[in-house]
């Protein structure tokens, strides 16, 4: 109650400031879509205050409204949008009301725009230089020569290497972190008071994203005023003076970053902070309750439960020394995965962690024999399974399966639920149609969805329920092992929090192994008995998941555990950095 | 474009801008175009399978009192200048042209289909092989080619459709092609093999449906391009022979007279764009709903 208090009277809050000298207010903020008939609204009367040179963060998962919030104070809601407010003024000027033109003129030079996806934001055809120069020339801004210098400058200030060569790159020539520094080199060009960064970090890597929350911390350094959308709590706390938790369109608490992440007055802001998988959560529950499921006696292969070694059970799958070379478009061979050998026990889960061409899923595939290895080896359950020919494998791939990152394109978009589940069933164990309906609808209890989804297409069904449906067909062979390949990260935190816990729960029911693919270090540490760390298709560090994350050995590993952003509540006893 | 206004008294919008623009949504509902392209359809069916509902007159009776007379009351479409019924002979030539439209567009569906999916399926060496020879194919323009069919093999009906059908095949190949690639590339059809399902159970259960399914729409755009070329054919004087009634033909027949006798081209020559209009705006929104259906 205290908090919807809070956020509708702005001005009693502890935002800090002298609300005199605030930089941007926005009272009762009111966004929506669509014919007045069929009007949704997806704001509905936020207030915030900020003043100059603090770092607002808004939170919040997807469909909560805080893009489009962020996007009202740039007149960038896009088409049949009905903005209203009380009041929104930036720097004293009123912005309602603004047409286009006078948005034009507030773009870029008083709020400058950061967003999430560098390589769609960006002109791919031409130079970023170009690019960065553009918004200078439409503000008028010297003579080409300067604006070229200018641009060399600002590209130098983000911590682009080399600037005079990269000013002359298009995107696609450039990393996914340069690209990133290029649109914020775009967005302070013409030195704005107010920049807004909308997920800036979400596609990168954790030691990329380390740096560019350095550079965006520099920025605020410099006495901008900061707008950060994110749904990562991690990220928030590092960063932010204030937080803003939004759900549904409205700010359920708001309040000093360190307050609202410490002590949350909230029960959704407790929900969120639980729901972040780390170290400390290992072995607990993530989500609140989960929807009751029925215990179903379908044949544990394993009574062993979490942390059975390899030692105890045979090894379900025995990798040794892969390696897979690919060509490039140079002619080169590049080698993708490196001399890669795993061992992952009946029972266990094996977490395979790195950044982004590490050759975890090169590595994922090889030990689904969907990619055959140049060299090295794969043994399933015991037996030989890479180089095999299909047709010996064929009958036995009903012991490995696997669980994608985006359930839709891994659905036929025709088929229902029932018919994706049926299709995975052993017509030899489920003869009759009936035993095949009772296996459908055990396989539907066991992830946690309802009768009710039997029918359903994979379009129509929530992102969550996608991957329960994706963990049904996963397990619908009754496999020993599930290749996990970064089954969560598509997700929101909340829902998140669901999928892995029951993943853990089908884990002690079933005694199936997981080989857990993710580059998300905190739900690897969660989930997984032992880990690889792998970088550039080398296997960097390998071991029992609390040695490699509190003792790491290699620098590589060190490294990557140090850019990893931790919640600030925790960062006091946090094991991860009270051990360095 | 998004409007950024104060807030106002409960209620939003002002009053005359949300009366329009609930006017113009119940307009947009009703979809004009759409119920017009469909009444016209349904008319151009009947013509083609019950001629003789729609007209008592017969196409090839020869009225000499009566010759090029302007469309009045008695004539709605004019007569030619043998004094038969334009209107008779544009509604008994219906099902001609589209005897020809179909089986041209099949012939070109049959041929793209096989050559599409051998292509999509097979290695590199064949998928090459059939890539060069529709490329050789596709540099010819349609009519070059339904031009050197027809001086082979004669004026007819059935060459018409085999010219038009080839030549139209090679564009429609490439696109299924395509189509089979990108579904060969899904998820789920990696997904399939990596439960063990053999691979001419994936192509029959995966493959095949979704890679059919956006050329449910090209067909029915297929079907009026067809019948354009066709008649193009006939225009020319290499389609059916006269005095059969075809709409090409018909274009072809009223050439020689068309300064006094503007009807036997304007008629037959509306006909025909009313029919290309009519199938292509059904398969245009035969595209949304099914393209709508396939985004999130």
């Amino acid at each position: 109650m205290t908090v919807e208090l809070a956020a509708r009277r702005p001005h009693t809050s502890d935002a800090g400031a002298d609300s005199h000298g605030d930089l941007l207010r926005v009272e009762n903020l009111r966004v929506g879509f669509g014919p007045p008939k069929a009007h949704r609204e997806v704001v509905k009367g936020v207030s915030f205050t900020l003043a100059p040179g603090r770092c607002l963060a808004i939170v919040g998962e997807s469909g909560s409204g805080k893009s489009v919030t962020a996007r009202t104070l740039v007149g960038l809601t896009g088409r049949g949008s009905v903005v209203q407010a009380d009041r929104l003024e930036l720097d004293g000027r009123d912005l309602l009301g603004f047409g286009d033109r006078q948005w034009r003129a507030i773009r870029g030079k008083d709020v400058g725009f950061i967003l999430q996806d560098a390589l769609v934001s960006l002109d791919q055809l031409r130079p970023v230089g170009k690019e960065i120069a553009e918004g200078l020339k439409l503000h008028g801004a010297g003579t080409r020569e300067e604006r070229a210098e200018k641009v060399i400058d600002l590209l130098r200030q983000v911590g682009v290497p080399e600037p005079e060569l990269r000013a002359r790159q298009r995107p696609d020539e450039l990393s996914g972190g340069l690209r990133q520094r290029a649109l914020i080199a775009a967005a302070l060009a013409l030195d704005p008071k107010l920049v807004i960064a909308d997920e800036p970090t979400t596609a990168l890597d954790v030691t990329v994203q380390a740096q560019i929350l350095d550079l965006l911390e520099a920025t605020k350094a410099r006495g901008k005023t900061l707008i950060l959308i994110s749904h990562d709590l991690a990220v928030v706390s590092r960063m932010a003076d204030e937080v803003a938790v939004m759900r549904d369109g409205e700010i359920v608490e708001r309040g000093d970053a360190r307050a609202v992440l410490r002590n949350p007055q909230h029960a959704y802001t407790q929900a969120l902070l639980d729901a972040v998988p780390s170290a400390h959560s290992r072995g607990q529950r993530l989500s609140p309750a989960s929807p009751p499921r029925v215990q179903v006696s379908a044949a544990p292969t394993a009574s062993a439960g979490r942390g059975a070694g390899p030692e105890i059970a045979p090894p379900v799958i025995q990798a040794e020394g892969l390696t897979k070379r690919y060509r490039g478009p140079d002619g080169l061979d590049r080698t993708v995965v490196d001399d890669v050998s795993f061992v992952l026990g009946a029972g266990e889960t094996l977490g395979v962690v790195g950044e982004s061409g590490s050759g975890k899923t090169t590595t994922a595939r090889i030990a689904l024999a969907l990619v055959e290895p140049d060299g090295g080896q794969v043994r399933l359950n015991g037996e030989a399974w890479s180089g095999l020919p299909e047709r010996q494998r064929r009958a036995r791939r009903r012991q490995i399966t696997v669980i994608y990152q985006d359930p839709l394109s891994s659905f036929d978009p025709r088929w229902s639920v029932e018919r994706v589940l049926r299709d995975t069933l052993d017509p030899a164990a489920y003869g009759s149609d009936a035993a095949r309906r009772q296996r459908v609808t055990e396989l539907l209890e066991l992830v946690g969805l309802q009768d009710e989804h039997r029918g359903r297409r994979p379009l129509q069904l929530s992102g969550g329920q996608r991957q329960r449906v994706a963990i049904a067909r996963a397990l619908g062979p009754d496999p020993s092992v599930i290749v996990c390949d970064e089954p969560v990260s598509a997700l929101d935190v909340s829902i998140q929090a669901q999928v892995l816990d029951l993943l853990v729960d089908l884990q002690d029911e079933l005694g199936v192994s997981y080989l857990f693919i993710s580059h998300d270090l905190g739900v690897i540490h969660h989930i997984s008995d032992r880990v690889l760390v792998l970088n550039e298709g080398r296997v960097v560090e390998h071991g029992d998941a609390d040695d490699v994350f509190y003792r790491p050995q290699e620098p590589y590993t060190q490294r990557l555990l140090a850019a990893v952003p931790l919640l600030e509540r925790r960062a006091a006893t946090d094991p991860i950095r009270s051990a360095r | 474009m998004s409007t950024v206004q104060p807030a106002l008294s409960p209620g939003g919008l002002p009053g005359s801008r949300a009366v329009a623009a609930v006017a113009w949504e119940r307009l947009r509902a009703l979809r004009p175009g759409l119920t017009l392209a469909a009444l016209a359809l349904l008319f151009i069916l009947v013509a083609a399978i019950a001629p003789s509902l729609l007209t008592s007159r017969s196409p090839t009776s020869i009225d000499l009192g009566a010759t090029l007379q302007a469309p009045s009351a008695h004539h709605i479409f004019g007569t030619d200048q043998a004094g038969r019924d334009l209107y008779a002979r544009v509604i008994h030539g219906t099902r001609q042209s589209l005897l020809i439209g179909l089986g041209a567009t099949a012939l070109s569906m049959s041929v793209a289909i096989s050559l599409g999916f051998l292509a999509g399926l097979s290695g590199r060496f064949v998928d090459g092989a059939i890539n060069r020879l529709l490329e050789v194919v596709f540099a010819f323009p349609v009519l070059l080619l339904a031009l050197l069919f027809v001086t082979v093999f004669g004026a007819s009906a059935t060459t018409q459709i085999v010219a038009v059908g080839i030549g139209t095949a090679p564009g429609y190949a490439r696109m299924v092609r395509g189509q089979v690639l990108a579904v060969r590339g899904s998820g789920y059809v990696e997904a399939a093999s990596a439960l063990g399902h053999s691979y001419p159970r994936i192509i029959r259960r995966h493959i095949f449906p979704n890679a059919m399914r956006p050329l449910v729409v090209v067909v029915t755009l297929g079907l009026g391009q067809s019948i354009v070329w066709a008649s193009s054919l006939a225009f020319l004087g290499l389609g059916v022979a006269p005095p059969a009634p075809e709409w090409g033909a018909l274009l072809d027949a009223g050439r020689g007279y068309v300064t006094k006798a503007w009807w036997l081209e304007v008629v037959p020559g509306l006909t025909i764009v009313a029919f290309a209009l009519a199938v292509t705006t059904l398969g245009r929104y035969a595209q949304q709903r099914l393209e709508g259906a396939n985004q999130r």
